[in-house]
């Protein structure tokens, strides 16, 4: 009995010793690899924007215009990714930029959930190789329209987050139940990225902006096609919030015009407004030009 | 099967085990070893103690910010490293004296001269020939380093006192002063001549190894691990057990945790920059090296896993001072450091003992390499503190993966249960032995 008594006592002490050198330790280790990784983070964290359909690499170009009137030292850099895969350039990332702006269009900008697919995967084409060209492993989004369509089946198909991180994502009315305003009617896009949204990193923050011109929506997407995103986002992001805009510019081609929006933008989305020491930023009205060097 | 172990094989092995402990040069080399444990076990929880408590880097340092906490910390730090200086990094010389005496001993010779003679001819080897300002001797040689030589020496003098004129009288401890002088003359000769002997060699050996005859004999076994071709994982089991033979032999092995920052070298920071630069540890470019499979999984109190060789002999030995060695033994093996328990019981040289001693590391070696093969663990890549408890480096150095502490504790429950067999036969032969000693003073008396 009393040898019973040793041994279990023995086995206690050791417990908790093992506890009172574990925790602290478990909390050093989780210290010391964040510092680590932060010190090792890639300096560079675009913010890189996709149009929605039928629009072209210039259709953000009075948003940045706007943006850069507010902020310093942010480049733009616009793909157009061709139906072969390839890529054509304009503009390109001042030295020293750390956040520039990269829009990403497609040469086939039709509608439509087949070419939405064949859109995914184009982005991520052009996701590779800006990745092997300017080396970042973080970046942010914003979508417009279908653009938030072609981010959320990146992240759900593409998106390997064991290489890179995507801590923010804006989506500027982007219908994820399509046309369809009654949210029991789900498209089949809308069930497919429903199924698949286990895939979704966890970390990410997501804003869902919804325009209101009228009661019903931003005269082309219906209010409950851009709320239906919660059944993909809630309870898989982070964060999911979902923003409503009324007033001036708040038709869907409009949204990203918007005033409020770009204040938005400029509050959730750029992490760093004025970059200091980035050379050859003109800024000219029409948003040519934008990042040329000067 | 069963009966053939039990009716011949190991009753064979007890007797060839026996029949060693009883030479000559192996009583030697025990009566050394357990006059100097106290010596080398103050050494070695000092030198735990500085490295895990007293550097800034090390283990429970960092976890428990003790730089801040503890007041006169860089004055403590200095006393320890001073009683390490005394102890562990003087053993050899010690050892030098200690074996010749025991040698001389045994062949009733006069065993002080032998030891006193045996201990300046190893500083004599250990001169420092190089011109200019520099220490007398190759400080780093007085060691745990130098241990092997030193013993090998030890024996060698020892050995040649056999030839000393005249044999120690029984009652020298009650003669006169003039006694002992003219039994001094009496070794006149032999004395110089050893000590001429030793400077010509060591004068010899200054101009091909600058760091003395145990710098030669280190070179000599430098391991050719990056000539070595062949699958990854034979390359490190090659090492392992390089590392563990010389361990075993007495000699610092390659693989020593205290210097193993600059082990892993560029194939550690590729694979610590492939971490920081992803999220995952799955895909680094190097996931089988030493510093992700040997150090994590097979080093656990040091070489050989003396942590398992602790636990085994808590569990089986019976023998109050076996127990005892390994309770004091248990401290410096917990921030792997073997050399308490290697002096200790001891395994230096020990014929039994070898067999686990190699096998454990290359057992657990086999066990990461699997699991981190089939990807249900990734490699441990992070550095962890020196000084971390074993069982602990996988989890830590994969930023908490538990399926790497799971495997760690699997890798001591297996190294145990591999040490416990071989821990009992050591027993076994070591009371043969004790009664074999006490019916030869039976006799003797």
């Amino acid at each position: 009995m009393k040898k019973h008594w040793r041994s279990l006592l023995i086995i206690i002490i050791t417990i908790a010793a093992t506890l009172i050198v574990l925790i602290p330790a478990t909390t050093w280790m989780t210290a010391n690899v964040k510092s680590a990784r932060v010190i090792h983070n890639s300096r560079m964290e675009p913010v890189i924007l996709i149009p929605g359909s039928s629009a072209t690499q210039d259709r953000f170009n009075t948003l940045i215009n706007d943006l850069n009137k507010q902020t310093t030292g942010h480049s733009l850099l616009k793909i157009t990714v061709q139906t072969n895969g390839t890529l054509k350039y304009s503009g390109r990332i001042a030295r020293n930029d750390n956040e520039p702006y990269i829009v990403v269009a497609f040469e086939n900008n039709k509608d439509g959930y087949p070419n939405i697919k064949k859109q995914a995967a184009w982005f991520n084409t052009a996701f590779n190789q800006l990745r092997k060209t300017y080396r970042f492993n973080r970046f942010r989004g914003i979508g417009h329209s279908n653009g938030g369509l072609i981010y959320t089946l990146f992240l759900e198909k593409y998106y390997a987050a064991d290489d890179v991180t995507m801590s923010r994502l804006m989506t500027i009315g982007t219908p994820y139940n399509l046309a369809e305003s009654n949210s029991d009617n789900r498209t089949q896009m809308l069930s497919d990225m429903i199924t698949a949204r286990k895939a979704l990193p966890t970390g990410l923050t997501v804003y869902s902006i919804a325009g209101t011109e009228n009661l019903d929506g931003d005269g082309t997407v219906p209010i409950e096609s851009v709320e239906a995103g919660k059944y993909i986002f809630q309870n898989q992001v982070k964060h999911y919030t979902q923003i409503t805009v009324s007033g001036d510019d708040a038709a869907h081609s409009d949204l990203p015009q918007n005033q409020q929006i770009v204040q938005l933008i400029s509050q959730y989305i750029v992490a760093t407004p004025n970059q200091q020491g980035v050379p050859g930023i003109t800024r000219t009205p029409n948003g040519t030009g934008v990042g040329q060097p000067g | 099967m069963e009966t053939y172990i039990q009716t011949k094989l190991l009753p064979g092995l007890i007797r060839q085990s026996v029949r060693i402990r009883r030479w000559r040069m192996y009583r030697v080399l025990k009566q050394t070893l357990a006059v100097i444990f106290p010596f080398i076990l103050l050494g070695a929880v000092t030198q735990a103690v500085n490295s895990s408590v007293f550097s800034p880097r090390g283990f429970f340092a960092e976890i428990y910010h003790l730089q801040t906490v503890i007041p006169f910390y860089t004055d403590i730090q200095h006393i320890l490293t001073v009683i390490q200086a005394v102890t562990i990094n003087l053993s050899a010389p010690a050892v030098a004296f200690l074996a010749a005496k025991f040698m001389a001993h045994s062949y009733h010779k006069d065993e002080t001269l032998a030891g006193l003679t045996s201990m300046l001819s190893f500083f004599t080897f250990n001169l420092n020939f190089a011109p200019g300002q520099h220490d007398t001797f190759l400080i780093q040689n007085l060691g745990y380093r130098g241990l092997f030589f030193a013993f090998w020496l030890g024996i060698g003098i020892g050995w040649l006192f056999r030839f000393g004129k005249m044999s120690q009288e029984p009652n020298l401890k009650e003669s006169s002063i003039s006694d002992r002088v003219t039994n001094s003359l009496h070794h006149l000769l032999l004395i110089n001549l050893i000590l001429l002997i030793s400077m010509a060699i060591s004068y010899a050996i200054s101009f091909i190894a600058p760091d003395g005859l145990i710098g030669f004999i280190y070179s000599l076994f430098q391991f050719p691990g990056n000539r070595l071709t062949g699958h990854v994982s034979i390359r490190l089991a090659l090492l392992a057990t390089m590392n563990a033979a010389l361990w075993w032999a007495g000699l610092e092995g390659p693989l020593n945790l205290a210097n193993a920052g600059g082990q892993g070298g560029t194939l550690s920071t590729d694979n610590l920059n492939y971490a920081l630069e992803h999220n995952s540890l799955f895909n680094v470019p190097h996931p089988y090296t030493m510093s992700t499979v040997y150090y994590p999984f097979a080093n656990f109190g040091g070489v050989g896993m003396m942590l398992a060789l602790i636990f085994a002999i808590f569990i089986i030995s019976r023998r109050h001072s076996t127990r005892e060695i390994a309770g004091l033994a248990l401290a410096p093996a917990i921030v792997n450091s073997p050399i308490a328990i290697l002096v200790g019981l001891p395994v230096i040289l020990n014929p039994i003992l070898i067999v686990p001693f190699i096998l454990t590391p290359l057992v657990n070696q086999g066990i990461a390499w699997f699991v981190i093969r089939i990807h249900l663990m990734p490699p441990p890549v992070y550095a962890v503190p020196e000084g971390t408890p074993g069982p602990l480096i996988a989890f830590l150095g994969t930023n908490g993966n538990w399926v790497a502490l799971v495997v760690s504790l699997l890798c001591l429950t297996v190294s145990t249960l591999i040490y416990l067999p071989f821990v009992k036969l050591n027993m076994t032969v070591n009371d043969k032995v004790a009664q074999l000693e006490a019916h030869d003073e039976k006799t003797l008396a």
